[in-house]
């Protein structure tokens, strides 16, 4: 047998019956005086300050996303790097040396992408979308003048609200 | 001339065996370029180029095919076989359609760029995924298809649809690919290995010595959970109807069509290296194996008939097309794991049949959707009253996909289910052809309700049908190839014999 299917079950039990004993023992012993103090969330005995359902800014998510080009990038080269002498040794150097350039250049490629997207700007660039909503509007205007062509896409009207929000700021 | 200095060197025969995927990742990085560059607005030009990645690809393909039947590289990790090449080949022809009807569809307008860049990562998790011989790189190939399939699911940011399409998608993906890892650290922990092709006889030599069902068939049930996601098998399926849905349409034909087959691909290969391959389990001839392997096989039985009547009742009140075609899609993954219960020979041969056949029906039927709500801007089926008068030769065409998808004669899909019917019965699950067999019977209704709202019911409103020469050749060429593959099959069950990985052993 791989699993010893009884252990695991006792074990499992025991867990769920620990718990569930030494809170029925608490309750039983413990005397019951709530006050608003007591209710309140603990936080390192700070008086709480406001919900914990905070909003969490989305640009780090952003940030973290583009962080892990970075991140897979040095998990890569050091094997690679650690590898490397021995296939020097055996001829391949230029080789596996190119490759490794490939492998970064992609990489690199993908920031480059997120430059010129507006990604790494914080403020996430509401002047590059207000560029791509003018060069867009501009489009849909030649094309308007060309033929008569379906638009009214939701796309373009949401296009052009960022435009215009991006001229209140 | 890049594949002679690729054959210079030993280590470089690998990369040799993996030259579709490098010529699919230049493709997809000059898509990226492209899109950087100022002054390349034009939408159609990286379509034009991820054709080009395509056409490279596939001629790859083509001189693999009548190459070397077997190729392990990369440590056996990646195996480039016939049934590998039929997929890939499947996988390049669905795609080459999805984007030429990328192109038609007018609603796909602004940030073309970065939707080929995301549809060809997820042609290239397809073609690894259908190459993996190795646990891990099933989960890549499966994660590298995933990913972009919720990006494009909610290509629409601004669509609520879209967007909560996405977003059920991801939710559900994930459990489902997390519940598939552990049954894969599962079976790592029963065998001690991660390759398939060892872990088949591992799993047999500890069940004859120990017999450890309980452990097997509970990592088998869990690796099923992630194969059975993708392919949208009943207890995994509620994310595709609105997945489907919310979808561009060009997307929904690529989920319809080529990632549904590739999960069919590597749930194939699953279930033969695991299960049906010499040394693996079906091949002892132990009682106890022999009844355990049994009642996997009417497992997914089960598992099949609850698919297809599940899918073709609720396809039954559907008023929006693609809504239909999306319980339609469902109903047909029932037919084809009716297939992969025959754990043998005749049911993998039938699946890669009824695969091509789906293949060819699906892109005619959704190229319709597409042809039409260019026009009516709408996919509910009453919308669509009184269309086939006005296209009539096109509508025909698409009546006939319609023919083949309830599998009547004399269409491709009615000889694969022939194949897959005939399968079940030999194995002895006569039960399951009778189902089956009750479904396409249910499955005539709902797909004529459609053709008879497009010939014999009047339009309320005036509108016309904007034409469409290339969305109409396509129609019809895949009508002509419906029948011409239910007329002459020979040919195409030689291909489908080539690609069976039972026989490939022999």
């Amino acid at each position: 047998m791989y699993f010893d299917y009884t252990n695991v079950l006792i074990f499992f039990l025991v867990g769920i019956g620990f718990v569930g004993v030494n809170m029925v023992v608490g309750s039983l012993l413990r005397p019951s005086k709530p006050n608003p103090e007591k209710n309140s969330a603990y936080e390192c005995g700070e008086d709480p300050i406001g919900p914990n359902r905070v909003q969490f800014d989305i640009r780090f998510y952003t940030v973290a996303l583009i962080f892990i080009i970075f991140d897979v990038e040095i998990a890569f080269l050091f094997p690679w790097a650690n590898s490397f002498q021995e296939f020097k040794a055996a001829g391949l150097g230029g080789l596996v040396f190119f490759e490794v350039l490939v492998f970064v250049s992609i990489l690199f490629l993908g920031l480059v992408y997120l430059w010129a997207k507006g990604d790494l700007d914080w403020v996430k660039s509401t002047e590059a979308q207000r560029r791509a909503a003018l060069a867009h509007r501009r489009a849909e205007e030649a094309k308007e003048t060309a033929a008569d062509s379906a638009k009214s896409e939701s796309a373009t009207e949401l296009d052009l609200t960022v435009a215009a929000e991006a001229g209140h700021h | 001339m890049f594949q002679a200095i690729l054959a210079t060197s030993p280590m470089l025969s690998d990369i040799q065996a993996f030259l579709p995927e490098i010529y699919l990742t230049v493709g997809l990085l000059l898509v990226v370029i492209i899109d950087l560059l100022p002054g390349m607005t034009d939408r159609r030009i990286p379509a034009l180029l991820s054709l080009v990645g395509l056409a490279f690809a596939a001629r790859v393909l083509w001189q693999q095919m009548s190459g070397e039947p077997r190729i392990e590289a990369f440590g056996g990790l990646f195996v480039v076989d016939r049934f590998a090449l039929f997929f890939k080949l499947f996988t390049t022809i669905a795609v080459t359609v999805v984007i030429l009807y990328s192109l038609a569809w007018k609603r796909l307008e602004s940030r073309m760029g970065e939707y080929y860049l995301v549809l060809m990562s997820a042609v290239l998790g397809i073609f690894v995924l259908v190459s993996s011989q190795h646990l891990l790189m099933v989960y890549i190939g499966l994660e590298l298809l995933s990913i972009p399939s919720y990006i494009l699911t909610g290509y629409f940011k601004n669509q609520r649809k879209s967007s909560e399409a996405s977003l059920k998608y991801v939710i559900y993906g994930s459990v489902a690919s997390g519940t598939m890892l552990y049954g894969f650290s599962l079976l790592y922990g029963l065998t001690g290995t991660l390759r398939l092709d060892e872990i088949g006889p591992a799993l047999a030599q500890a069940f004859s010595e120990s017999g450890n069902p309980e452990a097997t068939a509970l990592a088998f049930l869990m690796v099923l959970a992630g194969f059975g996601y993708k392919i949208a098998a009943v207890p995994f399926h509620y994310w595709l109807p609105d997945v489907y849905q919310g979808a561009p349409i060009p997307i929904t034909t690529f989920l319809a069509v080529a990632s549904k087959a590739a999960g069919f691909g590597v749930l194939l290969r699953y279930m033969y290296l695991v299960y049906g391959a010499p040394g693996a389990l079906a091949t002892l001839s132990d009682v106890d194996v022999v009844a355990w392997v049994d009642k996997l096989s009417l497992l997914i039985g089960i598992v099949a008939a609850v698919t297809m009547t599940l899918g073709n009742l609720a396809a039954l009140r559907q008023k929006n097309v693609v809504r239909l075609l999306a319980y339609s899609s469902i109903a047909h993954a029932g037919y084809l794991l009716m297939g992969v219960a025959v754990i043998g020979s005749s049911g993998l041969e039938a699946v890669l049949f009824y695969l091509v056949a789906y293949l060819i029906m699906t892109l005619g039927a959704f190229g319709m959707v597409i042809y039409l709500s260019n026009s009516v801007k709408s996919e509910e089926i009453e919308d669509f009253r009184g269309a086939g008068w006005k296209a009539p030769i096109v509508c025909g065409a698409f009546v006939m996909c319609l023919v083949s998808l309830v599998g009547l004669p004399p269409t491709a899909g009615f000889v694969g289910k022939w194949m897959l019917f005939r399968g079940v019965i030999e194995s002895g699950m006569l039960w399951l052809a009778v189902v089956a067999g009750l479904n396409s019977a249910i499955s005539l209704y709902y797909y004529f309700r459609v053709a008879k709202a497009l010939f014999l019911e009047k339009s309320e409103k005036e509108y016309t049908l904007k034409r469409s020469p290339v969305m109409a050749a396509i129609i019809i060429g895949l009508s002509v190839l419906v029948v011409y593959y239910g007329l002459r099959f020979g040919g195409l069950i030689d291909l489908v014999q080539q690609a069976n990985l039972f026989a490939a052993v022999q």
